[in-house]
């Protein structure tokens, strides 16, 4: 429930950016290209897994409008993550501008910077290369069985933090915990399941792909604009790279066209920066859609195995989880993703026996990375199919199963403590969990009472009704930081300047209304800045359900400092005590009425006539928790029994991501995040060759839901008050995507008797399941 | 594509010359939306044939003849009796590929994946070909291979003739995707007439799950004479499908696009027998 009334906060104002977008202006690093930049183009391995013998780019070199060439052989050897993560990084180095080992079809063999992009793609063409072939894994089962090809043989490949790491087993992370005895749990069960479950790839498919760019400045520093979620990771990443000083690049992210995750990676930005040294030109380079999907990143496609037993009377025994991610070529956000596997879902329901086994194995595939939902996706697949068949097994509907067992506001969970980045977590009890109005709420939209079991359903179109639960965290604690600073002008607007980073998601606005509602001003007064390394203070960047959160506290209290110098000013021009002051709509007034002042005379009189000083400040903040928004999704599913095929009928999405600071933008990332599932658990699917090329690599082939195939959709706000969260936040731009492949399945299996462990719920594999009689064997798909 | 020039003829006559004369290097232009698909770069003049006069669509007494230049959303919008392509042009991608797509341009170069070729060859159009002399071959024929090979240099596809539904018949048509934008992985049209309760007539295409678009003999045949029922369709289906080669498309097995095409060929009979009885009971 919130607290109080508020002004600016917790109102549907108008995105800020949205009408300079609508209107086409030039926001987008594709607009702000400069005429003369050189066009960069990248020569991708045509192999899985290969040795450079040899090369030869004197022809390429040669071509009459060709600057540049980079391969192996003509920049720094520097190890490095391309994770735009916390310093030092929790994913392992293993990763070279360039190398003479290739690990991926598309992997970096040389770069083209030239006049055209007729002429970069020409000269990659003359480049030759002799490689060696060698064999290539492509499954986790095989990349983990003894002698299997050692893809990261290089002996700087490293942890840069103490966790386990072995490449020459293909292993890029692993994590174990166990709180209680599973196997006791299991055993104390009237009832246990125990099934594998495989999510697969997918793309976060960005509107804008990634793009970069960069150029010298007069003092010779490098000057990066780019599509990014991390812009000081970036920086500090890319001077690793190349083995600079931070001091000489200057990273600027502009508008963003969508991340989703894929820009939370350093994909681009390293070549860019050496391309502007080398050519001394600006240098632009775009990734094609065929390059976003095979060497950008990826969801981490993950194996998993489900134990879980329970009495008949609901309670939850034990429940054992084994997550194994594939990671691909890179071993970029392995770790924290399969960790997050644990930690974003197991404290959903008690239970004070579990087990958690996380790995990420190499293979010559493409590498995955961060992604909405971020572990938690794959996790809440296994874990809510798995509460629905031990409901069925324990004879409780699936609905009071969680309802009896989820966790409530006042209570903790172990798993919080045993379960962090990498490291250990950090304990934290509930102090918002509006789940149980959520599952209600949601229940009494769909129509959860009409709901029978599959066994009395009859016909060829069967319809059925599932359902997931699921929860997140906002920011990841005693880790993110975030900064801003705010100033105020003669005219009494104020300029915020953020390192968070706006990606697409309406942030600059929340954060602004955070700003005004603290300032006792309005939203068209705050004139927002995010983010530019020269000119912003420090931010994590758009990861993690942190921004509202997180960085969201940081402009609370720089805007509470700020308020109160404007009070101080007040007072001296008023010629009272600040605490007869009060503001209202940038107006200081006096308590009693009898006098006021407006915010450009308080600026005006700091500026220019005593006491003079600017009125503005600077805040940084790191959390202490990472509360989590709750929600319960609702799927209603018909399936055609005689094809497989199966139609989303309606979807409802109930959310508790605490006061939502902009209700629509919170709506437009709880319905985006859905549509984004319902893809991913029906439609969206890499298929590879067996010499792992993937081959449909376009939205022709790769199938992404438009606004014509929505369902009928409703989001349900069910706001609680997060008191460590900026006026009662926190998060909701992840929780939505994990929803989909669990409520879809269940439902699926509701309609019809089919249980599908492996995604995405394609109508040939129902269809095979239904003449299985209801399921069809496990297979690790990709 | 890599176009170095562009013509912009105002009539078929001018258009034909261009045409001719260029020979390999021109090529014809019409909505120009199969260009996201080819990969020729040889060097090519593109030859505008939209304002030829060839967009409309008219009513040629026992049949509809369409401009070829006419587009799938003029196809979608138009309305009249014994006319069904509006049904085919609706599941036709996206509104904005219906504006610029036109009818030729959706015929003479096929896809597995194309959608028009099926209907038109489950309703017996014609298709008219201009060039030195005016030709007019049925659709079994126009599709038997590649269309664009009828075509010589100057030949231009003017005209596609569509027989009007009678009044006893029913269409049913079935295009198989995973979104609105997708590829078909299996389309049907079915076209059948009811005369006294018997099947006078039945028609059935297939595509999108075999290589090129067919008509299904074998079930048609089985079906002429019979009266309309779930299981004579049925065993209709599942006996007529001998010598057929399917191709599963875009991640399906040859085994499921099999079984997809069954299934629809079976709906589709039967949602054009269900029109068609609807139909002359409605006449009665
Ligand atoms: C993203 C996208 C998705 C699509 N999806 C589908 C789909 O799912 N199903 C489907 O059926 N179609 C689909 N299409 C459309 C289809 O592939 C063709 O692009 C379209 O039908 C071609 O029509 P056009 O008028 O644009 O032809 P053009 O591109 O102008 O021409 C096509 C070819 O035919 C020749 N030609 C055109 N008209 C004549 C004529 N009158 N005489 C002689 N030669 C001629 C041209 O020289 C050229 O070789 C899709 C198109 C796009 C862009």
């Amino acid at each position: 429930m919130s607290k109080r009334k508020f002004k600016v906060v917790n109102q549907p104002l108008r995105k800020i950016d949205s009408l300079s977008l609508a209107l086409g202006k030039p926001a987008y690093v594709g607009d702000l290209k400069p005429a003369d930049a050189l066009i960069i183009k990248m020569l991708g391995s045509p192999h899985a897994h290969a040795r450079i013998k040899s090369i030869d780019v004197s022809a390429a070199e040669a071509m009459p409008g060709v600057h540049a060439v980079l391969y192996h052989g003509n920049v720094p050897r520097i190890v490095h993550t391309t994770a735009g993560q916390g310093f030092p990084e929790p994913s392992p180095y293993d990763t070279f501008m360039f190398d003479n080992k290739m690990r991926f079809v598309g992997d970096r063999v040389a770069a083209v910077a030239a006049e055209t992009e007729k002429i970069a793609l020409a000269a990659l063409k003359a480049i030759q290369v002799e490689y060696e072939v060698l064999e290539p894994v492509f499954r986790i089962q095989d990349a983990m069985k003894d002698g299997a090809p050692v893809i990261h043989d290089e002996p700087e490949a490293k942890a840069v933090i103490p966790v386990p790491y072995e490449p020459a087993r293909n292993m890029a992370a692993k994590v174990d915990m166990e709180i209680g005895d599973m196997e006791k749990g299991l055993a104390e069960a009237d009832e246990t399941v125990d099934h594998p479950f495989y999510n697969h790839y997918a793309q976060h498919c960005p509107v804008e792909p990634h793009v970069s760019m960069a150029w010298l400045d007069r003092e010779d520093r490098i000057i990066i604009t780019t599509s990014t979620q991390v812009p000081f990771h970036c920086r500090r990443i890319v001077a690793q790279t190349l083995g600079i000083p931070v001091q000489r690049i200057r990273v600027i992210k502009p508008r963003i066209g969508g991340g989703f995750g894929a820009k939370q990676e350093i994909v681009l930005e390293d070549v860019v920066a050496m391309m502007a040294l080398r050519t001394k030109r600006p240098v632009y380079w775009e990734y094609t859609r065929e390059e976003e999907f095979v060497a950008s990143r990826t969801r981490h496609p993950m194996l998993m195995r489900l134990r879980m037993g329970a009495k008949k009377d609901g309670t939850i025994t034990a429940v054992g989880l084994d997550a194994t991610s594939n990671t691909g070529w890179n071993g970029s956000q392995g770790l924290t993703v399969v960790c997050n596997s644990g930690s974003k879902m197991l404290p959903l329901y008690r239970c004070d026996n579990i087990h958690f086994l996380g790995m990420a194995v190499y293979t010559n595939l493409p590498a995955g990375g961060a992604y909405r939902g971020y572990g938690a996706t794959q996790a809440a697949f296994a874990y809510e199919s798995a509460m629905d068949e031990l409901a069925e097994k324990i004879g409780m509907d699936p609905l009071e199963f969680r309802a009896k067992n989820h966790i409530k506001s006042g209570e903790t969970s172990p798993v919080f403590r045993a379960l962090g980045e990498g490291s250990e977590g950090v304990d934290q009890v509930i102090t918002s969990c509006e789940l149980a109005r959520c599952i209600k709420a949601g229940a009494k939209e769909i129509g959860w009472r009409k709901r029978k079991p599959h066994t009395a359903k009859k016909g060829r179109y069967r319809r059925g009704l599932g359902m997931a639960c699921l929860m997140q965290g906002s920011a990841i604690p005693e880790i993110d930081m975030g900064a801003a600073t705010l100033k105020m002008n003669e005219d009494g607007s104020f300029n915020l300047l953020m390192g968070a980073t706006d990606l697409g998601t309406g942030s600059d606005t929340v954060l602004a209304q955070i700003a005004a509602e603290q300032l006792g001003t309005t939203l068209d007064k705050i004139i927002v800045y995010s983010s530019d390394t020269d000119m912003t203070p420090f931010d994590v960047g758009a990861y993690a359900s942190s921004t509202t959160y997180l960085s969201g506290q940081a402009v609370q209290n720089v805007a509470q400092k700020v308020r109160k110098q404007i009070l101080k000013v007040g007072a001296d021009m008023m010629d009272c005590k600040v605490k007869e002051l009060t503001i209202e709509d940038s107006v200081v007034v006096r308590k009693d009425g009898s006098e006021q002042v407006t915010f450009s005379e308080i600026a005006l009189y700091s500026m220019y006539t005593a006491n003079q000083f600017q009125i503005g400040d600077i805040s940084s903040k790191i959390v202490h928790h990472s509360p989590p928004p709750f929600a319960a999704h609702f799927a209603e599913v018909e399936v055609d029994t005689l094809t497989g095929q199966v139609r989303v009928v309606k979807y409802v999405a109930a959310a508790d991501c605490g006061t939502p600071i902009h209700p629509k933008l919170a709506e437009g990332q709880v319905e985006g995040a859905v549509m984004n599932g319902i893809c991913y658990a029906l439609t969206e699917e890499y298929l590879f060759n067996d010499k792992g090329r993937m081959v449909n690599p376009n939205f022709g082939d790769y199938k992404l839901y438009t606004l014509s195939d929505l369902p009928e959709m409703k989001t349900i706000l069910v706001p609680s008050y997060e008191k460590t969260g900026p006026y009662g936040a926190k998060s909701v731009a992840e929780i939505g995507i994990n929803g989909p492949l669990p409520a879809i399945g269940n439902a699926i299996y509701n309609a019809c008797g089919v249980r599908l462990r492996t995604g995405p719920f394609t109508a040939e594999k129902i269809w095979r399941s239904l003449q299985a009689g209801g399921e069809i064997p496990f297979e690790e798909g990709h | 594509m890599n176009y170095v020039d562009f013509k912009i003829p105002t009539s078929l006559a001018e258009a034909r010359a261009i045409l001719t004369e260029l020979g390999d290097q021109a090529m014809p232009v019409a909505g120009s939306t199969l260009h996201v698909f080819l990969r020729d770069e040889s060097p090519k003049v593109g030859v505008d044939i939209s304002r030829l006069g060839l967009g409309e669509i008219a009513d040629a007494g026992d049949h509809y003849a369409i401009g070829a230049t006419t587009t799938v959303a003029d196809l979608h919008a138009f309305s009249a009796p014994g006319w069904v392509l509006n049904r085919v042009a609706e599941a036709f991608v996206t509104q904005p590929i219906r504006n610029m797509a036109t009818v030729g341009g959706s015929v003479v170069r096929v896809f597995p994946w194309s959608d028009w070729p099926i209907p038109l060859l489950a309703l017996d159009a014609e298709f008219v070909i201009t060039g030195d002399q005016e030709r007019v071959m049925s659709a079994k024929d126009f599709f038997a291979r590649q269309p664009f090979h009828h075509l010589q240099p100057g030949d231009i596809l003017t005209s596609v003739r569509v027989p009007k539904m009678p009044a006893n018949a029913g269409f049913g048509y079935f295009k198989e995707r995973r979104t609105t934008t997708d590829f078909s992985r299996c389309t049907v049209a079915a076209c059948v007439s009811i005369e006294e309760g018997t099947l006078a007539d039945a028609r059935i295409a297939i595509g999108a799950a075999v290589p090129m678009p067919i008509r299904m003999g074998a079930v048609e045949e089985a079906l002429k004479g019979a009266k309309p029922s779930a299981a004579k369709i049925e065993t209709a289906v599942l006996n007529g499908l001998e010598g057929v080669r399917w191709k599963g498309l875009h991640g399906i097995s040859d085994d499921y696009a099999r079984h997809l095409t069954v299934v629809r060929m079976v709906d589709a009979l039967q949602a054009a027998c269900d029109e068609a009885t609807a139909q002359t009971g409605e006449q009665k």
